[in-house]
Order: structure tokens, then C-alpha cells, then sequence
């Protein structure tokens, strides 16, 4: 704003001014007392309710291979956390087919037609399972003992990619087709690190560990742009013609 | 959703006497706004309450125009003042009222009511970069006339 502009504020604000409202305390009055604004759904309540729609088998399918990984981990051998590692994809399947379960089963007009918007729905079960699978991540490699950031952090990178590669691809291809598809990149993903970690182990040495980190948050606000990229394409593309 | 609500009141009032230049209309489709807002945030998420507040308003605004019923008051200048304020007064009304009407109503909203550009985007239907553009072609455009 120009310095002119900054000098006649005033006079431009009187420009706009218009007679005192006669009856704004009375109105404000009445939306308080009759609660007429309404009693909004906290952010944790939806969280919370969407919580209760996830499937039980996500989570006692993700549970068991976060308990296979820390039992190989813990009492076969250490060097083989890349068998946690490489599930790690597959979770990331289970959790975007159950984020995207309204549009798999083409139940996106239902879900517009509720009181949440649809993006919301979707990045609420997509914050819910991540935030799950996080959670049981830490706590495999907790229990499975030695070198528990490293190990977090080389589990975090193909469960990014993996999950950056799902949105997109759920963008792309947003019905059954696109979970199918997602499966068959966390399976790649899967095969590419299993691969790594037994023919190119050095890249596990503690002097890469630093690009770990880079890659892992990296990956990370790659894959939250790319959720909040697809949750808008699909909410937005509802009606669109295929 | 009531924090705030005052200022929020004052300011929707304001522009719909702007549009209007009749307060009691202006203050019956500011409470009307207000309302469709509350009615309408119980069964579905608005995510951005003060571009629908404006849009609404807008839109009553303009049903009221197609009526064609309203009469418009003449803006009073206020007496108190004294000369070289009325002198700054005057030339700022010439100003304002050189620029055209939707030009008048993007200050109003963005300079005096402080919209945000995203909101003032939503109320017109254009992106962000076409509201700043705007605004920055207003205001040099008002600048020159203040000059």
C-alpha cells in the first residue's frame, strides 16, 4: 500500500462508514443465549468418529507384521529389520484402501452429502492410519532394541515412498483400479529394499545416515502435499466425466 | 464460530450499506447472513465462514438491487471537522467515487474490512493472483488519483 494511501486511511475508512447498527447487541444477544451459532464438531470428536469406521482388520493385520518384524528382529537376527522394512509398503496398502474405501466403493456422493466435506473425511482416515502405523512402528523397533532411530528412519523411507506413490497413483486412478495398482508399487518398493538390504548393505552404514534423514523428511513433505494433492482431485473430481 | 462476531457484524454491515446505502436493509441481510452461516455450519462443515458470510450477503445484496426498491440515502459529510480535514475528505470522495463501483467495493473489502486475498477470491469466483493484481491496480489507480 502507497504512503498516500496510508495518509488518508481515515478518510477512507469514513468514506466506508455507515450509521450505527441499531440492532447488532440485541442479535448478538440472541445467537448467545439460543446457541443459534450451533455446537461445532471438534476437529479430535471427528478424528475420533472416523477412528470408530476404520476396520479392525487394518489394524490387527498391521499389529501382526509389526510383531513379525520385531520377533525376527529381536530373537533371529538384527540384520534382518529390512524384513519390517519391506512390509512396511504393504502397510501402506492396507492403510490407503481403507482411507479410500467411500470412493472404492463409489460412496463419494453419500460422503459429499454429509456434514464433513469429503477431503476432510479422507485426510482424517489418511492422519488416523498413519498415525497408527507410526505408532506401532515405534513401538516394534522400541521393543527390538539397538539402534532404534536409525532402524525408525531406514522403515520410514519405503513407507513414504510407498505412500507418496499410492496417493499419486489413487489421484490418477481414483476406484478399485488404482488400490491394485498401488499394491503392485508398494510390492516394487518392497522387492527394491528387500534387494538393498541384502545386496547393498553399505548403504546401511552409519555414514549414510544422514542422507536417510534427508530422504525420510523429504519424503514426508512430499507425501503430505501429494495426500492433500489427491484428497482435493478426488473431493473436486466427483462429478467430473470419465 | 462466535469469536469475533462484533467486528465481523460491523464489518458485513458496512459493506452491505455500501452496496445498499439503506441501514435498515443493510442490517436485516447482515442478520440474515449470519443466520444462513449458523443454519447451514450445523449439517455441514463451511470451511471458510467469512467468504460465505460475504457471499451471501453479496447475493441478497443483489436480489435487493433487482428489486429496485431501495432508495439511497445521500452520504453525509461530517461537520466537525475542520477545514483541511473536510479538504482531505473531499479529495478522497473524489477519488473513491472516480473509481467504478466493483473497484470501490474491492477497497472496501480488502482495505478497510481486511478480507484476506483467498476469501475475497472465493466472494468473486477468481484466483488469488487475480484479487492481488486487482487490488494493486485499485490502489495505484487511487494513489494517482489522491495525487
Amino acid at each position: 500500500m502507497g504512503r498516500k494511501i496510508k495518509k488518508h486511511m481515515v478518510e477512507i475508512r469514513k468514506y466506508f462508514e455507515a450509521p450505527e447498527p441499531q440492532e447488532k447487541s440485541t442479535f448478538i444477544n440472541k445467537v448467545c443465549q439460543e446457541n443459534i451459532s450451533g455446537n461445532r464438531i471438534s476437529l479430535w470428536y471427528m478424528l475420533w468418529v472416523q477412528f470408530s469406521f476404520i476396520s479392525k482388520w487394518i489394524w490387527i493385520v498391521s499389529a501382526l507384521l509389526f510383531i513379525c518384524g520385531f520377533i525376527t528382529s529381536r530373537y533371529i537376527a538384527e540384520e534382518i529389520i529390512w524384513f519390517l522394512s519391506g512390509a512396511m509398503p504393504f502397510i501402506v496398502t492396507f492403510s490407503l484402501s481403507e482411507s479410500m474405501r467411500s470412493v472404492i466403493y463409489g460412496m463419494q456422493e453419500f460422503e459429499m452429502s454429509s456434514r464433513f466435506t469429503l477431503k476432510s473425511i479422507i485426510m482424517s482416515r489418511v492422519i488416523i492410519l498413519g498415525a497408527g502405523n507410526m505408532f506401532l512402528l515405534f513401538i516394534a523397533v522400541f521393543l527390538a532394541g539397538n539402534n532404534m532411530w536409525r532402524n525408525i528412519i531406514y522403515m520410514l523411507v519405503p513407507y513414504l515412498s510407498s505412500a507418496i506413490g499410492g496417493f499419486v497413483i489413487l489421484r490418477k486412478f481414483p476406484a478399485k483400479e488404482g488400490v491394485y495398482l498401488s499394491c503392485v508399487f508398494s510390492g516394487i518398493i518392497s522387492i527394491i529394499d528387500i534387494k538393498l538390504a541384502t545386496g547393498y548393505s553399505f548403504i546401511y552404514e552409519t555414514r549414510y545416515t544422514g542422507i536417510w534423514i534427508a530422504a525420510a523428511l523429504l519424503m514426508f513433505a512430499v507425501a503430505s502435499y501429494e495426500s492433500c494433492k489427491m484428497a482435493d482431485s478426488i473431493s473436486s473430481n466427483i462429478y467430473a466425466v470419465k | 464460530m462466535l469469536a469475533g462476531i462484533e467486528e465481523k457484524y460491523s464489518q458485513l454491515y458496512n459493506y452491505c450499506y455500501f452496496k445498499l446505502h439503506n441501514a435498515h436493509l443493510a442490517e436485516d441481510i447482515t442478520q440474515e447472513a449470519f443466520l444462513r452461516l449458523f443454519e447451514n455450519s450445523r449439517y455441514k462443515e463451511i470451511k471458510n465462514p467469512l467468504a460465505f458470510l460475504y457471499t451471501v450477503a453479496r447475493n441478497l445484496c443483489i436480489d435487493e438491487y433487482r428489486k429496485k426498491e431501495t432508495v439511497e440515502m445521500p452520504k453525509e459529510m461530517p461537520a466537525q471537522d475542520t477545514v483541511d480535514k473536510i479538504t482531505d475528505i473531499v479529495a478522497v470522495h473524489m477519488a473513491l467515487d472516480g473509481l467504478s463501483e466493483r473497484e470501490r467495493e474491492i477497497i472496501l473489502l480488502r482495505v478497510v474490512n481486511e478480507v484476506p486475498v483467498e476469501d475475497i477470491g472465493k466472494i468473486y469466483g477468481i484466483s488469488r493472483f487475480a484479487v492481488y493484481r486487482e487490488v494493486k491496480k485499485i490502489l495505484k489507480k487511487l494513489e494517482r488519483r489522491l495525487s
